[in-house]
């Protein structure tokens, strides 16, 4: 038998090195382009993790008002699809929209369907005030004052008209929204992945207004680490992601999200 | 005596001399990706750097860089949605790093064979250790690697000692079954 803490330890020098030099400490400027890099490669990445089927040619006016997507919850993800798209009705077009250059593909077995991956520039702003002065996108925010303590962070970052919104209120509790507007297909459909290895405890919290959210859990080793919020109204796909914060807390913002932004635009 | 950081840059350099490469190896096999690892470890030292953190000895220091360590490791985990974006990125990268010998049986690896035997079985150790769920990759790592006790484990990775017992215990017997009962886990 091998020992196995010398044969790790071996095996884990033999892994890249990585040294540092002092002198690139004192420069602000340093950190703040990494800290830049790492927003905008979280929010490629959000939006890599979920791919958006979105279905063409039938949309009207009349259609939108009745639209409502049918949310649900998959091993360690989540899939949100129109009911249209969910049914077997031909496809006469479609394209997918991914915001990176990767894109992705999702294969359709028995209809040949067009392509067409769209790549978009990101704008990012330092809070949801300039979002709100620089765009004209409905976008429904939570209370934050419900978190119950301040919030540090505020960026969102918008994709045509996808919303990415990072909240950070400490080290270990952060809330992101994600928004996907699809007012402009007749069917959608997404499917977006969570860290960790599974959700579970599949729940639904009906806001103020009526509108019902499907809650559920991500778990690593058995434990939470996230619960997320999913909500389809009026056109738009909302998805919140709350870490670190309390049952208690959580119902509390999702009972009082005021979702009629999305009616009145 | 309380020993306060960054008097000089010599120092600083010391310090990083000392840990960057162990808290990227910590980094690197938490996230699988090897730019996030580079982004939390100088993020970590920026926050040493900013804060002139003082600490009552070495081990204490080294205690405050793994945790600083894993707590951005999990800040990027949870918001990149690193899962997915890990999952084209399975094997982790030993190509084009000189090998060094794991196993301790004599032989010399002078010949490419040896070394080539080596390098296949450092990746299967890695991947082993790679595909144990997180928490037990970190007890594991810290343990088998950094060498800290129960107890220090306990503390930067802020559970309790049983839990660490636990899953320390559990990580090593996935890795029995993993690695077909190669290795005596002492």
């Amino acid at each position: 038998m091998y020992n196995f803490r010398s044969a790790y330890q071996s095996a884990v020098n033999s892994l890249p090195e990585f040294h540092m030099d002092a002198a690139q400490f004192p420069d602000e400027s340093y950190h703040k382009r990494i800290i830049f890099r790492r927003r905008k490669m979280q929010f490629t990445a959000a939006v890599t993790a979920t791919v958006m089927i979105l279905l063409c040619g039938f949309g009207t006016a009349t259609a939108m008002n009745n639209w409502k997507s049918v949310i649900q919850i998959k091993d360690n993800g989540l899939q949100i699809s129109s009911s249209i798209a969910a049914s077997e009705t031909p496809i006469p077009e479609s394209r997918i929209r991914g915001g990176a250059e990767s894109g992705g593909i999702i294969g359709q077995s028995d209809v040949v369907v067009e392509v067409e991956i769209e790549v978009y520039e990101t704008i990012e702003y330092g809070s949801i005030e300039e979002f709100m002065k620089n765009e004209d996108i409905a976008a429904a925010f939570p209370d934050f004052t419900l978190f119950g303590e301040e919030h540090s962070l505020e960026i969102v970052n918008v994709m045509n008209k996808s919303l990415y919104v990072t909240v950070e209120f400490s080290e270990e509790k952060s809330f992101y929204l994600r928004q996907y507007d699809y007012r402009e297909y007749t069917n959608n459909h997404t499917d977006m992945l969570f860290p960790g290895e599974e959700t579970r405890n599949e729940r639904t919290v009906i806001n103020y207004q009526g509108l019902e959210f499907t809650v559920f859990d991500s778990l690593e080793g058995g434990e939470r680490i996230a619960v997320h919020a999913a909500v389809s109204c009026n056109g738009r796909n909302l998805v919140l992601d709350f870490y670190g914060f309390e049952d208690e807390i959580i119902n509390k913002v999702l009972n009082k999200y005021d979702l009629s932004t999305y009616f009145d635009k | 005596m309380i020993r306060s950081i960054h008097d000089n840059s010599h120092e600083f350099q010391d310090i990083l001399d000392c840990y960057s490469d162990r808290l990227f190896k910590i980094a690197y096999l938490r996230l699988q990706n090897r730019q996030d690892a580079e982004d939390v470890v100088q993020e970590v030292f920026y926050q040493y750097y900013r804060r002139k953190a003082e600490f009552i000895c070495e081990e204490h220091e080294k205690a405050w860089l793994i945790k600083v360590t894993l707590n951005a490791c999990r800040k990027i985990w949870r918001s990149s949605w690193n899962k997915h974006r890990s999952s084209g990125n399975d094997n982790i990268d030993i190509d084009g790093v000189e090998q060094e010998p794991v196993l301790q049986k004599g032989s010399s690896f002078r010949n490419p064979e040896d070394r080539v035997l080596t390098a296949e079985s450092n990746q299967a150790l890695l991947t082993a250790v790679k595909l144990l769920p997180a928490k037990y990759r970190d007890v594991i790592h810290l343990f088998y690697y950094e060498d800290l006790s129960i107890r220090e484990i306990g503390e930067v990775t802020g559970r309790k000692e049983s839990t660490v017992t636990s899953q320390l215990t559990r990580g090593r017997d996935l890795l029995k079954k993993r690695l077909k009962e190669e290795y005596d886990f002492v």
